[in-house]
């Protein structure tokens, strides 16, 4: 069914509008989308959003300021949406998407889908109630410049955009073999790859999901998340501010009452930390529900979210590695992430690369082969580090904390037994780190686990893929014979692995990213 | 399985030892701009410990030295660039020691840059930009540099599988 298509793509690319009126087949490539606007909802949604970003002066201008500057501010918000809305174009021609924005200062950004990575679409809760989604493109480049955002859209029209950019596919078209022919969506009737995209039917379709996240791994998901960490920060974060601008009198009396009180007030802090960590954890919860792995052709999809709504779609081709992510929570629990390393998708946003956010590690190996087959990856033993190099990792946690440890028993009588902390957890950090640190290099893959502090990640990257292969050497290394290797992907993030062997870091230089390997290893 | 040389295994080249020169001159222009802000700084805040002041100046002065006459030339020796037909292969450093490997069909632009200080020493600083970052050569000879240009442009295929 697939290479149907491709052929239809290959043959039917001649530029310019030809079809208008009715939805034309989905697979004509030379369907453009001529210049318009967003949907009208982007009204509402972009006043929404500078509201969001100046509440603090509003907040000021509700108090302090008279009225009339109130409307003021209002109304210029108003005309910011219009303005804005009105000046925004977008549209396709020759599968090359243009976006044309601004008033005074106009920008028009253009980007060819033979560029395009990824595309995602997402819509929080007032974009459902109309029906509109925002649409992402991502195209390789550095980090979020790269990233186009079309703000409101209706399904209709996503569908018509990703239609009239239809991923191309370069060369011959791999058939998938394996869990895509058996779960069989090659009835005459089956959805095609490009009409499929309807992320609100997404359920919908006849093919069985790759994996789904269930209730059990949502719940451990969501708890040993960041929600939690973040909001203890946000509560101290407030009650630090709020030191500031209260009058000390007030906040002596407070402190008096919570510290000095006894159990009472001690169990309502408590209970307030923790209704704050159920509604972070409800969150996160939200976010991830209904999380769906797919593959579709040369397409992986990814969709979720309960109230606001997220799907994602990863080209095969453009992944360039695997990471496999266990917290130190979730790792004791036994459970992974799996992100995908695409180009220009290595910004900050973890959940553009998410694969799928949690679950079994022992089932990692299955999900990974089952999603990714062109990986070609093969668990297997990692080597680990020498003794000598293992004990390389102690150096710089212990002379880092050695001094604060020190310090600490100068500097804080009675507490002492305190001080020593920070050096026993850096001692034992490095000890994980240097026990966990392994590599393995095969035909296809090259393997790098690493523990940064608590989480640790698995980076399994394509052989031929990888940009730049550094060995670096300090002066205490090159006496040991040790080296640091760095491997630097096209998702502008890098794997790195301290203290391997020169001759291991030596054929690893010789050996990744370089062009020979094929032919090398057919001959044997 | 043995993989086959990296350019840098056979023959490695230098750069022109008037770079020292050159590296030397950026150093001093460094140098005399720290002086001036630690001049502002002790002129400034006049309730320093001596102490303090001595190990300032001291630290400077160190510094300075150390920057002008045992980097540029420690640099110089450490540092040395391969180019074939497949890799870029440049080492470079001081204490830490880095190499790195460039596979050619990844080189997406070149950006040649030269102040005028590289201008009187005819040289210039060659960055080859990829997917993942930039990999810089500085202080090569100017007309080294439009050949590596050329070289590599020629047999950097700009498709690339990103």
């Amino acid at each position: 069914m697939t290479s149907d298509h491709a052929a239809a793509a290959g043959g039917a690319d001649s530029p310019g509008p030809e079809l208008d009126g009715a939805r034309p087949h989905p697979h004509d490539h030379g369907l453009d989308v001529d210049e318009k606007r967003l949907h009208p909802a982007y009204l509402l949604i972009g006043a929404g959003r500078t509201i969001r970003g100046l509440i603090p002066l509003f907040a000021i201008a509700l108090f302090s300021w008279p009225r009339w500057v109130l409307y003021i501010l209002g109304a210029l918000v108003l005309v910011g949406a219009v303005v804005s809305w009105w000046t925004t174009r977008y549209s396709v021609t020759d599968r090359v998407l243009r976006l044309r924005k601004g008033l005074f200062n106009r920008s028009v950004h253009t980007i060819s889908a033979a560029r395009i990575t990824g595309l995602d679409t997402e819509r929080g809760l007032i974009q459902r109630v109309f029906g509109v989604w925002s649409l992402k493109v991502h195209s390789p480049g550095d980090g979020d410049r790269s990233t186009l955002e079309l703000g409101c859209l209706s399904q209709a029209e996503i569908d018509r955009v990703r239609d009239a950019l239809a991923l191309p596919d370069h060369g011959p078209r791999r058939v998938i073999a394996g869990p895509e022919g058996a779960h069989g969506s090659d009835g005459p009737a089956a959805p095609d790859p490009a009409a499929a995209f309807d992320p609100a039917s997404m359920p919908a379709l006849d093919e069985v999901p790759l994996a789904n996240l269930n209730t059990r791994t949502l719940l451990i998901a969501a708890v040993t998340g960041t929600s939690i960490p973040l909001i203890l920060a946000g509560l101290f974060a407030v009650w630090n501010r709020a030191r500031e601008v209260l009058p000390d009198s007030t906040i002596r009396y407070l402190e008096h009452e919570v510290f000095s009180r006894g159990r009472g007030t001690i169990l309502v802090l408590a209970v307030l930390v923790l209704l704050a960590s159920v509604v972070g954890v409800a969150f996160a919860a939200l976010r991830l529900a209904g999380f769906t792995l797919r593959r579709d052709g040369e397409r992986l999809r990814t969709s979720r979210g309960l109230l606001s709504q997220r799907a994602g779609t990863i080209q095969v081709n453009r992944v360039q590695a695997v990471r496999l992510v266990d917290g130190l929570w979730r790792r004791l629990l036994g459970y992974t992430a799996i992100q995908v390393e695409v180009a220009g998708q290595g910004g900050h946003d973890d959940s553009d690369r998410m694969l799928f956010p949690l679950l079994r590690t022992s089932e990692v190996a299955d999900l990974v082969d089952r999603a990714l087959p062109e990986l070609g990856w093969t668990p297997a033993e990692l080597t680990p580090i020498s003794a000598a190099g293992r004990r390389r990792y102690f150096t710089a946690p212990v002379l880092l904390t050695v001094p604060i440890a020190v310090a600490g028993w100068l500097l804080l009588p009675r507490w002492e037994w305190l001080a020593v902390l920070p050096l026993v957890l850096a001692v034992l950090v490095a000890r994980s780190q240097g026990r966990l640190a392994g590599w393995r290099l095969d035909e296809r893959t090259v393997t790098f686990r690493a523990r940064r502090i608590l989480a640790v990640h698995t980076v399994i990257a394509r052989v031929d893929r990888v940009q730049i292969t550094r060995v670096r050497t300090n002066p205490f290394q090159r006496r040991a014979g040790l080296a640091t290797v760095t491997l630097q992907l096209s998702s502008g993030r890098s794997a790195r692995l301290r203290h391997l062997r020169a001759a291991e870091a030596d054929l690893l230089l010789h050996t990744v990213g370089r062009r020979f390997r094929k032919v090398q290893l057919s001959k044997g | 399985m043995n993989p086959p040389d990296l350019p840098g295994d056979a023959q490695r080249h230098q750069l022109p030892r008037r770079t020292i020169r050159y590296w030397q001159i950026q150093n001093l222009l460094t140098a005399l701009v720290v002086l001036a802000v630690l001049a502002v700084v002790l002129y400034l805040w006049t309730n320093l410990f001596d102490w303090v002041r001595i190990l300032l100046i001291a630290g400077v002065a160190v510094g300075t030295v150390i920057g002008l006459l045992v980097v540029p030339p420690l640099r110089y020796r450490r540092f040395w660039y391969a180019i074939s037909e497949t890799e870029i292969d440049i080492e470079e450093g001081l204490l830490v020691i880095t190499r790195t490997v460039v596979p050619m069909n990844r080189v997406q632009h070149l950006r040649m840059e030269h102040g005028f200080i590289a201008d009187r020493f005819a040289l210039a600083n060659l960055h080859i930009h990829t997917g993942a970052g930039v990999v810089s050569m500085n202080g090569l000879a100017r007309d080294e540099a439009d050949r590596v240009r050329e070289r590599v442009s020629e047999l950097a295929h700009l498709s690339d599988d990103l």
